[in-house]
């Protein structure tokens, strides 16, 4: 008799069992339909040019009712008319008092400062890292605030351009305003930079989807070059949301060109679209890698990533193919034909680059690092490191 | 009934392991999260967390992890818009100084080689401030602690010559067959030493003595440590080694223990004649000449069977070598008599060997312990070969062609040791002996 009320039991704790395994094993099949969903809409085309009405971006007259039109971004008070009739100033689109928009929803703008800090993805920030990080700690970041100003370099670290555009030339830093071209300050010391008078209107085109590599697309993200690095310009495939949720296949195209390493940097050094041309247009000693025996003096940049040695499993590589890690970056030596961004990494053809390791605007971490290289604990602080130099692990 | 149970009890112990698993891995996560993913760096003397590099210096951020690789590595030449100390770079290999100045002899400074950086006593850029005593104070117990550096021991009377070694590991002269991993800028260190990997196997004098670690990698394999696993230890000679005496007469080499034990000792044998062998050619600088070449295999304290172990019954070899019972066994490590860095005695022999002071800096040409002219090498050769001092059993064979004036050439004194005991010889004045004479 107490068997069979035991046996009742067991089959009616039995029966709940798997019922609760198949409602288990039914929401596993709809989240990853969900999810397979979620990457079909990704790849996707979208668009990422300024999108809405005209008046999201411009006024006629900075006058509605009586009230003045202008946009501020976090701590600008200046509501005066804009040039070419804008609302705002970069900031006044590209940041939200908040620290969970990474899009502006109504002009679908990168946000790339948030006052809050950034919690919409475990980076905190989007490709090019957040400027929230370097409101308060300068290291962490380059410093785009008039009103807060670096306190730490006055000159960009490296610095072999520049020389004789004055204090607050592009090249020394980004904080302060000069007329060299244009108006210039924060974001427009970088971006939307050409030889005319003024910052460039690539914000009218749609770039999305395929390789940008010319001045009639925008270049990449809006970087070029002037002066001697004119009618050059960064080539790239932009990420649609800005790697705002990055995997190995999603994510933005670097193009990388391995050119000579024993003199400073530039487009006119390198001779090719490449990013870290663009950045050592500003640290361009850094680009000074090699001596005269070709030893390496300072870190690589546009450098292949070699299928030898430690290497040879960099990226998790097997037989010189690795799985493409967003967080490490690495440029291709020719995107030519590319409609998309690859998951692998080929050693012996891939490069490593300046964002390799470095975020453009900024992150959470000391040297604008793309990981923490500072931490107390020294397995993390080298986690980076390891991506590539396996054997220091 | 019974697969009920067996399957309620499964679920229990299921569920039970899992969270003692998880339990234990979040441990070893929280506490040692290094020791959970180590690689060969993060167990290396320079990444270990401990006593890893640790640069203090002037513009360099006082906040990175011990180990990191700043701290020896400088990637932009520049940290923070300027280069911390030492100034003057950009150095190859992004080194923090200059990899090796190219000078041909001591004295040496600290900006000749950029491992004296840290390894020296004064003005070292590691913090703290630390020793690295030498072969015969870490390893034979000598309680003379000088040098306690790394440089020291380079400045010392008898020194493993960089510039020599430099341009022998990199081919820039000599001659050897198989070393690959030495570009044309290496620092001579590398060539015993690969920084990456190198561990630290000894705290002593007053630390523990780890028998799996080794600080060593042969020039031949230098992506390897060497001496750090069985097949890598004096053990391997069957027979044998016999460790010397540590500083006592009832404790051995290499960590002072209660017995001789050679597979704690790594095969320096192997490592040393990976350089000093029967067909590499060296270059010294320094000598003026090549080095002797050195066929182990066929040497009276190597492979070659040395059986004049006794004479008139009497055992011609010192404690704790049995001259009766292991004659013609035995094999020395080089480390048993010479130290690899530096010495205050000439050709890196030890201060202190097989439990007693050795003072040899005239070539042999000094005095002896007895007192006679020409007997200096007595002070090496007497820690483990008995009858060498005046009033002894005279111990020289004669005969097959050896007289007294082969030994005593004016009829007095004896000559120089060394004119015939010496790495490599078997001929007396030209004059083939007929076996090995060292």
């Amino acid at each position: 008799m107490i068997n069979t009320k035991n046996d009742v039991t067991y089959q009616k704790s039995r029966h709940f069992h798997l019922r609760w395994v198949k409602f288990f094993l039914c929401k596993i099949l709809y989240s990853l339909l969900f999810l397979l969903f979620c990457l079909f809409c990704q790849n996707l085309p979208l668009e990422a040019k300024v999108t809405g009405n005209c008046s999201n971006c411009h006024t006629m007259h900075n006058s509605q009712n009586g009230e003045t039109m202008i946009i501020l971004g976090p701590g600008e008070i200046d509501t005066s008319p804009k040039g070419n009739l804008l609302r705002a100033s970069c900031l006044g689109c590209h940041s939200k008092t908040d620290g969970s928009t990474w899009k502006d929803p109504a002009t679908g703008a990168p946000i790339v400062f948030n006052s809050q800090q950034p919690s919409y993805n475990s980076v905190m920030g989007l490709a090019g890292g957040n400027f929230y990080w370097v409101q308060t700690e300068d290291t962490y970041g380059h410093n785009i605030f008039p009103n807060n100003p670096d306190e730490i370099l006055t000159v960009a670290p490296g610095a072999s351009y520049g020389v004789g555009c004055g204090l607050n030339s592009c090249h020394n830093n980004l904080y302060g305003t000069n007329t060299n071209f244009g108006t210039r300050q924060g974001c427009s010391k970088c971006h939307m930079m050409g030889n005319s008078s003024g910052p460039t209107g690539y914000h009218h085109i749609n770039t999305n989807g395929t390789l940008v590599e010319s001045a009639d697309q925008g270049w990449y993200r809006f970087v070029a070059g002037h002066m001697s690095g004119d009618g050059y310009g960064v080539a790239g495939i932009e990420d649609s949301d800005w790697q705002q949720n990055p995997s190995a296949s999603v994510h933005n195209e670097y193009l990388g060109w391995s050119a000579t390493k024993t003199s400073a940097g530039g487009f006119s050094s390198s001779g090719a679209n490449v990013i870290t041309a663009y950045c050592t247009g500003c640290h361009g000693n850094f680009h000074i890698e090699q001596d005269a025996s070709y030893v390496w003096i300072r870190h690589p940049s546009d450098a292949i990533v070699l299928n030898s040695g430690e290497f040879a499993v960099a990226f998790g590589a097997s037989g010189g193919t690795g799985t493409y890690d967003p967080l490490i970056p690495v440029a291709r030596p020719s995107l030519s034909g590319w409609t998309g961004p690859s998951s692998t990494v080929t050693l012996g053809t891939d490069l490593v680059m300046c964002l390799s390791c470095h975020r453009a605007h900024a992150s959470p971490y000391f040297k604008m690092l793309r990981w923490d290289y500072k931490s107390s604990t020294l397995s993390t602080a080298l986690s980076g490191c390891n991506v590539c130099h396996t054997s220091k692990n | 009934m019974k697969d009920k149970w067996f399957y309620k009890k499964s679920q229990h112990f299921i569920l039970s392991f899992s969270s003692l698993l998880l339990a234990i891995c979040s441990f070893i996560w929280l506490w040692y999260p290094d020791k959970a993913i180590s690689g060969p760096y993060l167990n290396s003397a320079h990444g270990n967390t401990s006593y890893g590099v640790n640069r203090s210096a002037t513009g360099f951020p006082a906040d990175y992890a011990r180990g990191n690789c700043a701290h020896c590595h400088e990637q932009h030449a520049s940290i923070g818009g300027s280069e911390p100390n030492p100034t003057g770079g950009p150095s190859k290999f992004c080194l923090l100084a200059d990899n090796f100045s190219g000078v041909t002899s001591k004295p040496y400074s600290q900006s000749d080689n950029v491992c004296f950086y840290c390894h020296i006593n004064t003005n070292t850029l590691q913090s703290p401030s630390f020793s690295n005593y030498s072969y015969s104070i870490t390893f034979g117990g000598n309680p003379d602690t000088t040098p306690n550096n790394i440089f020291d021991a380079f400045n010392s009377l008898s020194y493993h010559n960089l510039y020599d070694t430099y341009r022998f590991i990199t081919g820039l002269s000599g001659s050897h067959p198989n070393f690959t991993n030495f570009p044309s800028d290496s620092n001579p260190c590398s060539g015993c030493h690969n920084i990456h990997i190198a561990q630290k196997s000894c705290g002593k004098p007053s630390g523990s003595f780890d028998t799996t670690k080794s600080a060593i990698s042969k020039p031949s394999d230098h992506s390897n440590l060497w001496g750090d696993s069985a097949g890598e230890k004096m053990s391997n000679y069957t027979g044998g080694y016999q460790a010397p005496y540590y500083n006592s007469a009832v404790t051995y080499e290499p960590d002072g223990s209660g017995s001789s034990d050679p597979s704690k000792l790594p095969d320096y044998v192997t490592f040393c004649t990976d350089c000093h062998n029967a067909t590499n050619t060296i270059n010294s600088a320094l000598l003026g000449r090549t080095l002797y070449k050195i066929n182990w295999a066929n040497e009276m304290h190597g492979g070659y069977v040395a059986d004049y172990c006794s004479k008139s019954g009497q055992s011609l070899l010192a404690v704790p070598y049995d001259g009766i019972t292991k004659c013609g066994q035995y094999v020395t490590a080089c480390t048993d008599c010479h130290e690899p860095h530096g010495s205050p005695n000439n050709f890196l022999v030890r201060k202190q060997v097989n439990n007693g002071t050795v003072t040899v800096t005239q070539y042999g040409e000094g005095l002896g312990p007895d007192g006679r002219d020409n007997k200096e090498w007595v002070y090496l050769c007497g820690r483990c070969h008995t009858n060498l001092n005046a009033g002894d059993l005279h111990t020289h064979p004669t005969g097959g062609g050896l007289g007294c004036m082969q030994c005593h050439p004016g009829g007095g004194n004896y000559r120089n040791c060394m004119d015939c005991h010496f790495h490599g010889n078997s001929s007396i004045d030209g004059t083939p002996y007929g076996k090995p004479l060292f």
